[in-house]
C-alpha cells in the first residue's frame, strides 16, 4: 500500500512538481502497480547470485590518456542561459 | 581536566591526480577557463555513457594499501541519486555497499597521548561535482549561481575513519599524517587550499566512562587543517558548555563560518534517502590479487617506516627525521645528499635549519627550487674542510637555491676562499693589534667586549675569508702571551 | 514497384550498376512522404528535401562501382538517439529543442559508409510505451490499418519502414519497442544481443534493457545492417568485443538438423487464434525442411513483465533525472530558485507516462521497499537470464509469437493497463536475459492485419535467427510489401 503523502514525497524527491489531483491518480496507478510487483514475492531466490547486467562480464575499462572536450561553445549550445562561458542557474535554496 | 570524552570522526575526500577523469577522457587540470574541460559524459548529456577510467581504479587501490586497507576483489559502482546544479546526471556515480578498500588504519604520534591508531572504515571511488560560483557574497544571498563543470567527473577518494579521534588536535595530526602518507603514494597532491583535499568532521561529547555514544554532530565548511582543529575546539567547548547545562545536543550538521570563529547551526533537513542503484553501465571490474600485489609492491617506503629507518640508519633524533619526511621529496633529498656527503646530523640541521628558511622566505617548495642534492653535499663538503667559514656558506647556498650553480664556481666567483693558513692568519692579528691598542689594554682589564671587537677587525681586514674558529683560537693564544 | 518500397540490398544492387541513381531514390522517397506522411506521421523531423537531395547527388558523384555499396542509401533513425544535423526530441516537450553536440556511434558508422538521414522518427516520449501514443507531439497511425497504432515505442520507425517512407531504419528496444511495432507493422525488428551494438548516443531510459534496433524489409537487408553496425566501441563500456560474423552468409543456410523450441508458456497463454494457428504453420514448415521442433519450458517467464517494470522503471528513476532544465532542453523560467525550477521543468517537459514511470522507480527503490521490489526483481531477472541459457544450451532457437494481438486500435491503451502490461511479456523476456530476438512477419489475421513471429536465439548467435528467418520469410511469401 502507498499513500498519497507518499507520492508526494516521491514527487518530491524526483523533482516534479505535481497538482493533488495529480498525486491522488498516481497513488492510484501506482498501488495498482505494486500489486502487480507483489507477485515476485512468489519466486523463490533464496540461492540466486544476483547479476547486475543482462550479458556477460567483460573488463571494459580505459587507458588514462586526454582525448579532446568539446570545444566550449558546443557544451553551452544548448544552455537555456549561458554568461561568460557559465551555465546560470536561479538561486540555490540550501 | 575535562570530565567528558571526546569522541571524533573524520570524512576526506582526496581527489586523485589522474590525467583524466574517472569516466571520460577529459583533461583534469585545474584553474581553466569554465567549461572548457566537458564532453558528453561529463556534462551528463542523453546518450553518453562512462567507462572507467582504469589508472584510478588504480590509484584507490594504491591509497588503499597504503592506508592498510583489505581490497575488495571486484570494483562495483552504485548511483546516489540527488538533485543539485552542480551535479549533471541527478546522480552521483559513488561505490555503495562495495567500497573499494576496507578495514585499515593510520598511525601517528599525538604530543599527549603518544602513538595513536585510528582505523579506517572504509575508502571509495566516486565522482567530483561541478562548481559552483554564486553572485554576490555567500550562496545564502546569492539571487543567482554560476556552474562550471570542469571539475565535474575528476575522481575521489572518500576516506572514512572510524570515531578514533580523542581530540581538535589529534584530528589535525591525523589530517598531515593522512597527507603525508597520500603524498608519498603519488595518488594525491592533498592541497586543501586547491580543493584537492576536503574534510568534515563528527563530534561527540560523553562522560568519561560511559560506553554510550553521545549526540553526534557533523560540521562542514572547514578549508584548512587549522581550521578543522579551530572548529573542533569551538564545538567541544560549546557541547561541554551544553552539557554542564544539562541540556540536550540536537545532532545536526552544523557550518564552520571562519570569520566570527563559530559553528554555526545550518536548517534542519531530514536525511535524504538516496535510492542507490547499481550502475549498470561500468560492468564490474575484477580485481585481480596479482595486481593488488604489484601495485603495492610499487609504494615507496611509506612515512613511518622511513621515519623508523632515518632514526636507526642515520642515528637522528625523533625530531629531525619526522621533520625529514613529512614531505617525500624532501626525504628523497636528504637521502641522495647522503650519498655525496655522509654527515647526517649535519644535513639535518642544514635542511631543517637554512633550507627551510629559504623555502619560507620565498614562498615556495623545496621542489621548486634550483637547490640539488649534489650541490648542498659539495657546500658541505667545502665547509667542513674549511674552504669556506659558516656565514659564506649560507650566502652560497642562497644563490644555489635560485640559479643551481655549483657551490665551487660560486665561491670562486666571490672570492670566498677562507684563509685558514696559520702564517696568513697571524700576519693579520699583528697588523690588527698593532693598530688597535686601545682595544688590547681594553681586553686584558677584564672587557670581553674588546675580543668581539678585535675579531670583527680581523674579519674586515680579510674580507671575511678568516677562518672564524682558528682565527679566535689564534687571537685568543696571541693576547694570552702579551 | 515504386523504388521506395524496395529491400536495401535490391536497391543496393541497382545503384551499383547505376540501374538507378541515388538522387532517383531520394526523389522517389521524398515522393512518397510527401503522399502518405499527413495520414502516417512517422516522423518528427524530416530534413529539407534540397539538402538530402543535395546528399544524393554527391554520393552519385562519388560512386565508384561497388566498393562503398551503402553510398546515398536513405536511413531513418528513431529520435532518442542521438544525430548532430537533425534536432533529437525524444517525442518529449522536455528536448523540443534540442540538439546534440555529438552523434551516436551507430550514427557516425552510418554516416561514413555514405548513408543519408532522412530524418527522425515518432516514438513513445524517451521510450516509454507500447502504442507510439504517448509521444509529446503525436500519435503516430499504423500505414496497414490508420485507425490502429503501429506499435511503440519504435511505432515510427516501423511505420516507416512499412509505408514506403524509409527503407530501414534503426529503433530501440528495452521491452519490445523494436519487435512489437515490427509485428504490427508486418516488418521485420531485430533487438540483437545486449552489447552487440554500441549504446553511445542512444538516450536510454533503462540502460541495462535498452537496446538499438533495426527495423527493416526484410531478413537479408536486416543482416546487412547488423554487419555494418556491429562491433566494439570503446565509449560504450556496455559493448561486445565478441567476433562480428558476416551475417549475410546465414541467409538461405540449410535448416535441416536444427532444434527449434517453442516455449510451452508461450503457447498456454492467452493468443490470438490466428497467431497460435501462425505458429503451428511454421512448425510444420520447419519440421518438413528437417529441423527439430520440440517444446521447452521457460519457467519464469511468467514473471517477466514485472521484473521488467520493476528494474526498467528504477533505471528510469534516476537516467532521467539529468534533465532538470540547467544545461539543456526545456527550463521553466518563471522560477526563482533552482528547486522550483527543476520542480516546474520537470512538470511542464515530462509527459504523463514518463512521470508513472519515474515514480514508480523510485517508490521501488526507497529504503522501506528497496529489498522486496528492487532487489527481489534482480535476483528474478537473473533466473530468467539463467532459464534462457539453460534452454539455449539444447535447443539452436525459440520460436515463439511477438505479441499476444495483432494492432489494436488507437485510443485504446488507457482503457485497460493491465493488458498493456501483459501484452509485453514475449518480448520483455529477452531484455532481461540479453539475447537476440527477432520479429519476423509471417502472414496475416482475418483483418488483414500483420501477424509476427518471435526468433529468439544464443547470445551472439544473430546468425542463427537469419539463418531460420530468411527460410521462413520465403515459407510466408513475405517480402511483400503494402
Amino acid at each position: 500500500m502507498i499513500s498519497k503523502k507518499e507520492v508526494e514525497r516521491l514527487a518530491d524527491m524526483t523533482r516534479i512538481a505535481m497538482t493533488d489531483d495529480e498525486l491522488a491518480k498516481f497513488a492510484e496507478d501506482l498501488n495498482e502497480i505494486l500489486d502487480r510487483l507483489m507477485g515476485l514475492a512468489e519466486v523463490d531466490t533464496q540461492d540466486v547470485d544476483t547479476t547486475y547486467q543482462a550479458a556477460p562480464l567483460e573488463e571494459a575499462t580505459r587507458e588514462d590518456v586526454i582525448t579532446s572536450s568539446l570545444p566550449a561553445e558546443e557544451v553551452l549550445k544548448n544552455a537555456p542561459e549561458a554568461v561568460d562561458g557559465y551555465f546560470r542557474v536561479p538561486r540555490i535554496v540550501d | 581536566m575535562s570530565k567528558y570524552e571526546t569522541i571524533i570522526g573524520l570524512e576526506i575526500h582526496v581527489e586523485l591526480k589522474t590525467d583524466t577523469k574517472l569516466f571520460c577522457g577529459c583533461a583534469t587540470t585545474f584553474g581553466q577557463e569554465p567549461n572548457t574541460q566537458c564532453c558528453p559524459v561529463c556534462l551528463g548529456l542523453g546518450g553518453a555513457t562512462p567507462v572507467l577510467n582504469r589508472k584510478a581504479l588504480a590509484y584507490a587501490i594504491m591509497a588503499g594499501c597504503a592506508l592498510n586497507c583489505q581490497i575488495q576483489d571486484i570494483a562495483k559502482f552504485d548511483r546516489k541519486c540527488y538533485f543539485y546544479p552542480d551535479l549533471p546526471k541527478a546522480y552521483q556515480t559513488s561505490q555503495d555497499d562495495l567500497p573499494i578498500a576496507v578495514g585499515g588504519y593510520v598511525e601517528f604520534e599525538d604530543e599527549e597521548a603518544g602513538p595513536v591508531r585510528v582505523r579506517i572504515r572504509q575508502a571509495h571511488l566516486e565522482e567530483e561535482t561541478g562548481k559552483s560560483l554564486h553572485e554576490g557574497d555567500n550562496i545564502l544571498q546569492a539571487r543567482s549561481s554560476m556552474l562550471d563543470y570542469n571539475r565535474c567527473g575528476i575522481p575521489l577518494l572518500e576516506i572514512v575513519t572510524d570515531p578514533d579521534l580523542a581530540s581538535p588536535a589529534q584530528a589535525r595530526e591525523f589530517l598531515e599524517a593522512l597527507k603525508s602518507i597520500l603524498e608519498y603514494t603519488g595518488v594525491s597532491d592533498c592541497k586543501m587550499e586547491e580543493g584537492s583535499l576536503r574534510c568534515d568532521a563528527n563530534i561527540s561529547l560523553r562522560p568519561k566512562g560511559s560506553t554510550k555514544f553521545g549526540a553526534k554532530v557533523e560540521i562542514k565548511n572547514m578549508n584548512s587543517f587549522r581550521a578543522v582543529q579551530r572548529a573542533l575546539e569551538y564545538e567541544e567547548i560549546r557541547q561541554r558548555e551544553l552539557l554542564d547545562a544539562g541540556e540536550e545536543i540536537d545532532e545536526e550538521t552544523r557550518h564552520w563560518d571562519e570569520g566570527v570563529g563559530k559553528t554555526l547551526s545550518m536548517r534542519k533537513k531530514e536525511a535524504p534517502d538516496y535510492r542507490f542503484i547499481p550502475e549498470v553501465e561500468i560492468r564490474p571490474v575484477i580485481i585481480d590479487a596479482s595486481w593488488v600485489e604489484t601495485l603495492r609492491d610499487s609504494l615507496p617506503e611509506l612515512p613511518n617506516a622511513r621515519r623508523q629507518r632515518f632514526i636507526a640508519e642515520y642515528s637522528l633524533p625523533s625530531y629531525d627525521a619526522a621533520v625529514l619526511t613529512n614531505d617525500k621529496f624532501m626525504a628523497d633529498f636528504f637521502e641522495e645528499v647522503i650519498k655525496v656527503y655522509e654527515e647526517p646530523k649535519q644535513v639535518s640541521n642544514w635542511l631543517m635549519g637554512e633550507v627551510l628558511r629559504l623555502v619560507r622566505d620565498q614562498n615556495t617548495a623545496l621542489e621548486g627550487s634550483s637547490l640539488t642534492p649534489k650541490g648542498l653535499g659539495e657546500l658541505l663538503a667545502l665547509l667542513s674542510k674549511g674552504k669556506i667559514n659558516g656565514p659564506q656558506a649560507k650566502e652560497i647556498l642562497a644563490e644555489m637555491f635560485s640559479t643551481g650553480e655549483d657551490p665551487k664556481s660560486i665561491a670562486k666567483k666571490r672570492g670566498f676562499e677562507q684563509i685558514s693558513d696559520d702564517s696568513a692568519l697571524l700576519s693579520v692579528i699583528d697588523q690588527v693589534l698593532v693598530e688597535h691598542q686601545d682595544a688590547v689594554e681594553s681586553f686584558k682589564s677584564g672587557k670581553d667586549r674588546a675580543f668581539g671587537f678585535l675579531m670583527g677587525q680581523i674579519m674586515a681586514k680579510t674580507k671575511g675569508k678568516a677562518d672564524p674558529r682558528r682565527t679566535k683560537d689564534l687571537l685568543t693564544e696571541k693576547l694570552s702571551q702579551m | 514497384m515504386k523504388l521506395c518500397n524496395l529491400p536495401a540490398h535490391r536497391l543496393i544492387e541497382m545503384l551499383s550498376t547505376k540501374e538507378i541513381s541515388a538522387e532517383e531514390l531520394a526523389q522517389d522517397l521524398l515522393r512518397n512522404i510527401q503522399a502518405r506522411e499527413d495520414q502516417v506521421k512517422a516522423y518528427i523531423t524530416i530534413d529539407d528535401a534540397e539538402n538530402i537531395l543535395a546528399k544524393a547527388k554527391a554520393a552519385d558523384a562519388k560512386r565508384d562501382g561497388a566498393s562503398e555499396p551503402f553510398l546515398g542509401l536513405p536511413m531513418a533513425i528513431k529520435d532518442n538517439i542521438c544525430t548532430t544535423e537533425l534536432p533529437t526530441t525524444c517525442a518529449s516537450k522536455m528536448l523540443e529543442d534540442y540538439h546534440s553536440p555529438f552523434a551516436a556511434t551507430v550514427c557516425e558508422k552510418l554516416e561514413q559508409a555514405g548513408l543519408i538521414f532522412v530524418g527522425k522518427t515518432n516514438l513513445d516520449e524517451f521510450g516509454m510505451g507500447s502504442s507510439t501514443e504517448n509521444s509529446a507531439f503525436y500519435p503516430t497511425h499504423n500505414p496497414v490499418d490508420p485507425t490502429r497504432v503501429p506499435g511503440g515505442s519504435s511505432g515510427g520507425s516501423a511505420a516507416a519502414v512499412a509505408a514506403g517512407e524509409a527503407i530501414w531504419a534503426l529503433g530501440t528496444d528495452a521491452g519490445g519497442s523494436v519487435r512489437q511495432p515490427a509485428a504490427f507493422c508486418g516488418v521485420v525488428g531485430l533487438k540483437p544481443t545486449y552489447g552487440r551494438l554500441s549504446r553511445y548516443g542512444l538516450i536510454s531510459f533503462a540502460p541495462s534493457f535498452d537496446h538499438i534496433g533495426l527495423l527493416t524489409r526484410d531478413v537479408a537487408d536486416c543482416a546487412l545492417l547488423l554487419r555494418l553496425l556491429a562491433g566494439h566501441d570503446p565509449l560504450d563500456a556496455t559493448s561486445s568485443r565478441s567476433k562480428v560474423a558476416d551475417y549475410p552468409n546465414a541467409l538461405g543456410k540449410e535448416i535441416a538438423g536444427l532444434t527449434v523450441g517453442v516455449p510451452a508458456e508461450f503457447l498456454q497463454s492467452n493468443l490470438q487464434g490466428e497467431i497460435k494457428g501462425a505458429i503451428h504453420d511454421a512448425i510444420q514448415a520447419l519440421k518438413d525442411a528437417g529441423a527439430v521442433v520440440q517444446e521447452i519450458s521457460l519457467p519464469h517467464l511468467g514473471h517477466g513483465p514485472s521484473a521488467y517494470y520493476a528494474l526498467s522503471c528504477a533505471e528510469a528513476s534516476s537516467n532521467l533525472g539529468r534533465f532538470d532544465g540547467v544545461r539543456y532542453g526545456l527550463r521553466d523560467e518563471s522560477a526563482q530558485d533552482v528547486t522550483t525550477m527543476f520542480k516546474n521543468t520537470r512538470r511542464q517537459g515530462f509527459g504523463p507516462e514518463v512521470k508513472r514511470r519515474i515514480l514508480t522507480g523510485a517508490m521501488v527503490l526507497v529504503k522501506e521497499r528497496r529489498e522486496e521490489c528492487y532487489l527481489k526483481a534482480v535476483k528474478v531477472r537473473q533466473l530468467i537470464k539463467e532459464d534462457f541459457h539453460r534452454v539455449l544450451d539444447d535447443v539452436d532457437l525459440i520460436l515463439g509469437p511477438t505479441t499476444p494481438t495483432t494492432a489494436f486500435k488507437l485510443g485504446t491503451t488507457n482503457l485497460d493497463p493491465a493488458l498493456v502490461y501483459d501484452a509485453d511479456r514475449f518480448t520483455v523476456a529477452a531484455n532481461l536475459a540479453g539475447v537476440p530476438a527477432m520479429n519476423l512477419p509471417f502472414g496475416f489475421d482475418g483483418a488483414g492485419l500483420p501477424i509476427g513471429l518471435q526468433l529468439i536465439g544464443r547470445p551472439f548467435g544473430e546468425e542463427t535467427l537469419f539463418q531460420v528467418g530468411s527460410f521462413l520469410e520465403e515459407c510466408a511469401g513475405s517480402g511483400k510489401n503494402i
